[in-house]
């Protein structure tokens, strides 16, 4: 419906084509860009920095959040600092990053892990501190020990907070990497391509690097986090749909 | 919150003071040069600088301004799309599909394509925003509208009102807590992209021109204190603004259920 | 042989204005195998008292023993079955949560599937085994919470008002099932309840409870062959006997 009204405006030649390409061309570079390869490696070469920078984010996310979910001490000191640290968005720090740590995959993925590590941090936190007591008093009257009780109740039972972090997490991750991109000169990738493609005024390839860009967000979504909580918290009706 | 606020208050001193003391221990040590890891009183001196000439103040208002009209344009534009998604069948057959492809693309990939159409300035900024702000809006007035309690219509209906009453007295009150999460997410959503598109697109004024700006001569003291300020902005926007709305709107009604980040 | 013993305990705790007295002098004994039911208003601390047996409160005055030792905490003598449905772990099916309690005692995989197993066919659920939470009623969730607290053997069973939050015919099915469980496995019971006739039904011995302070007010032994039947004379006579006792409708 979109691309109907897209191309009538263009074929009506209200705007210069040079800057509003019609859905064809799009489509076309869109296809040659994956038949010549150039598409599927600057998108492997994001999704690359997308995997180590959003594993590092999520490590230290969770532990951070359970270390404050489980002493109050940490979470006296630590919640203030995730708490301001929070809503600066991640790109802000770029250019402090390519200070710190020169131009490249450095600084992107650090970035990418920093950016993503407060959501998932603030959700684990959530999580551990939202377990019914009852599930605590339970294992108790079962026998569990401190131990136990960490490993077979608080861990299960904080695990829809702990999903909800890391989906937004990667979201984070994701918006943060594309637009990194562009400011620490990588040699390859999807943000680098948009505004590479900028000098030329090639509009058709951007375009068609948007639609990759968007494809990949959604199927990270679809295909890694719905079937990931359609096999736990989803199954164990902790989470309604 | 069960946690005294005087402990809340301790606990937030010793972080920052631990911060600080590590910061300025690491940034004396000479391990790196002091241009790349200023000392706290240099990036304090700083953001003194830049409040005495009153620089602070005309980026502030120059990003704060930004995200409004943009903030403000989205919301005029998606509450009543979602409202109508949420109330007429065609609206939202044709409308979801679109929102849903587009929703997940970062706005910030948008920045280079925004340049060429709205070239450098202000236009493209406050499009980037609207841009930003729009989905979680629409999408979230439509689910708070879908999510209307039917007994409710039912108890307004048998009371003898109509549809105009209904949507009025109703659907709005009852959507309402779906709406301020929507603007709560357009407002986080927003933030990243006025400071993301000001780096790139903007030309003289905003914090996240600032920041980028000092990358060309290292002034790395102006951009941590540019920084700090962002971050206090997001956070008392979200804490004064927001919270406020809640308490005096839905809390009071006992409707919220708790929202998350 | 008296199983449990309760002797002269207070239960003291700090309320807004000033210490609170919960429990005063409260001296009751549970003999082995015996069903016994507390009685009272809410507010009269009877959950407070079942609290110190579970070892979840230790008494401020006075002392409970179990078999002769003091009760200190909890322990795996003692199963506890809750009101709440939210009691069982939603993330394991109904067969993993009762075999929780036999996991933290380190029993072997083989052991805990074949009792687990047992048990709920004891509570009639074994065609649900593989069912999680959610996806069963509240009276079959709070039946396999009975099978759970049962299924490391304990030698007390101790139950705050567990078929409270139950429609009146699936609570009247339940008592049933719980009479046939407990003949079956000659468990000491310790049942809070404040409905006088689930007590009538259910116990050998009701103690009633009277509020600010709780302290123990009567004593009735049910004399009635099982199963009972709650339309008889008899029966309508000791509901009589114990709302009197708790002054007024229960």
């Amino acid at each position: 419906m979109v691309a109907l009204v897209w191309q009538t405006v263009v074929m009506l030649g209200v705007m210069p084509a040079r800057l509003f390409p019609g859905v064809d061309r799009v489509v076309a570079t869109f296809g040659r860009l994956v038949g010549n390869g150039v598409l599927p490696t600057h998108a492997l070469a994001t999704l690359a920095r997308l995997a180590v920078g959003f594993a590092l984010g999520a490590i230290v996310g969770v532990t951070l959040g359970i270390v404050m979910g489980r002493s109050r001490w940490a979470e006296d000191v630590l919640l203030p600092l995730v708490s301001v640290g929070n809503p600066i968005p991640g790109l802000a720090y770029a250019p402090l990053f390519v200070i710190w740590f020169g131009l490249g995959n450095l600084p992107a993925v650090l970035l990418v892990g920093f950016a993503a590590a407060f959501p998932v941090a603030v959700n684990t936190w959530t999580g551990v501190r939202a377990v019914k007591p009852i599930w605590i008093r339970s294992a108790i009257a079962m026998g569990a020990g401190e131990r136990q009780i960490f490993r077979k109740v608080v861990l299960p039972g904080a695990l829809p907070a702990v999903m909800t972090g890391l989906r937004l997490g990667l979201a984070r991750a994701w918006r943060v990497l594309v637009a990194v991109e562009m400011l620490t000169s990588v040699p390859l990738g999807l943000g680098w391509l948009i505004f590479g493609a900028r000098e030329f005024l090639a509009t058709d390839v951007m375009l068609a690097g948007i639609a990759v860009i968007g494809l990949v967000g959604l199927g990270l979504e679809k295909l890694v986090f719905e079937p990931l909580e359609r096999l736990t918290v989803v199954r164990w009706g902790m989470l309604a749909r | 919150m069960r946690r005294s606020g005087v402990r809340t208050v301790v606990g937030a001193l010793v972080a920052f003071g631990v911060v600080a003391l590590g910061w300025e221990v690491f940034a004396r040590s000479g391990s790196l040069p002091p241009a790349i890891t200023p000392p706290v009183e240099a990036i304090a001196a700083a953001l003194a600088r830049m409040i005495g000439d009153g620089t602070l103040f005309v980026h502030v208002g120059y990003t704060l301004g930004r995200i409004a009209a943009g903030l403000g344009l989205a919301a005029l534009a998606g509450v009543p799309l979602g409202m109508l998604m949420g109330r007429f069948r065609p609206v939202e057959r044709f409308v979801l599909p679109l929102v849903s492809v587009l929703s997940p693309i970062p706005s910030l990939a948008w920045v280079p394509l925004f340049i060429l159409w709205f070239g450098l300035g202000n236009t493209a900024s406050v499009a980037l925003v609207f841009y930003a702000a729009l989905f979680p809006l629409i999408l979230n007035t439509w689910t708070g509208v879908c999510s209307v309690n039917r007994l409710w219509i039912r108890a307004a209906e048998s009371m003898g009102a109509r549809s105009g009453a209904i949507f009025r007295h109703v659907v709005l009150p009852g959507a309402l807590p779906f709406v301020i999460a929507g603007l709560r997410q357009a407002f986080a959503r927003g933030w990243i992209a006025v400071v993301g598109g000001e780096m790139i697109a903007a030309t003289r004024w905003g914090l996240g021109w600032v920041i980028f700006d000092s990358k060309e001569f290292l002034n790395t003291d102006v951009m941590l204190g540019s920084l700090a300020v962002i971050g206090l902005l997001g956070l008392g926007v979200e804490r004064l603004v927001f919270a406020a709305l809640e308490r005096r709107t839905v809390e009071r009604w006992g409707l919220v259920r708790r929202t998350s980040a | 042989m008296r199983h449990i013993e309760i002797a002269k305990v207070g239960y003291e705790y700090a309320g807004t204005a000033g210490p609170v007295t919960a429990l005063r002098e409260v001296t009751v004994d549970v003999a082995t195998s015996e069903f016994l039911c507390l009685v009272g208003r809410s507010g009269c601390g009877k959950t407070t008292l079942l609290n110190l047996v579970a070892g979840f409160l230790s008494p401020t005055r006075g002392e409970i023993r179990i078999s002769g030792r003091i009760v200190t905490g909890h322990g795996l003598d003692r199963g506890v079955v809750f009101q709440d449905f939210a009691q069982l772990f939603p993330w394991r099916t109904a067969q993993r949560n009762v075999e929780f309690g036999l996991e933290m005692r380190g029993a072997g995989a083989a052991e805990r599937t074949e009792t687990a197993r047992r048990f709920l066919r004891l509570v009639d659920l074994e065609r649900f085994a593989g069912a999680y939470p959610h996806e069963l009623s509240g009276g079959m969730q709070q039946r396999v919470a009975i099978a759970r607290a049962l299924a490391y053997n304990p030698a007390v069973l101790l139950m705050d008002e567990p078929f409270a939050a139950l429609d009146a015919l699936t609570r009247d099915e339940m008592q049933r099932l719980l009479v046939d469980v407990w003949a079956e496995t000659r468990k000491t019971v310790l049942y809070v309840t404040h409905n006088v006739a689930e007590a009538v039904y259910l116990a050998d011995r009701v103690i009633v409870l009277s509020p600010h302070p709780g302290t123990v007010v009567a004593d009735v032994r049910v004399a009635l062959p099982r199963p009972r039947d709650p339309l008889s004379l008899a029966f309508l006579e000791y509901q009589r006997t114990i709302v009197g006792h708790l002054g007024g409708r229960g």
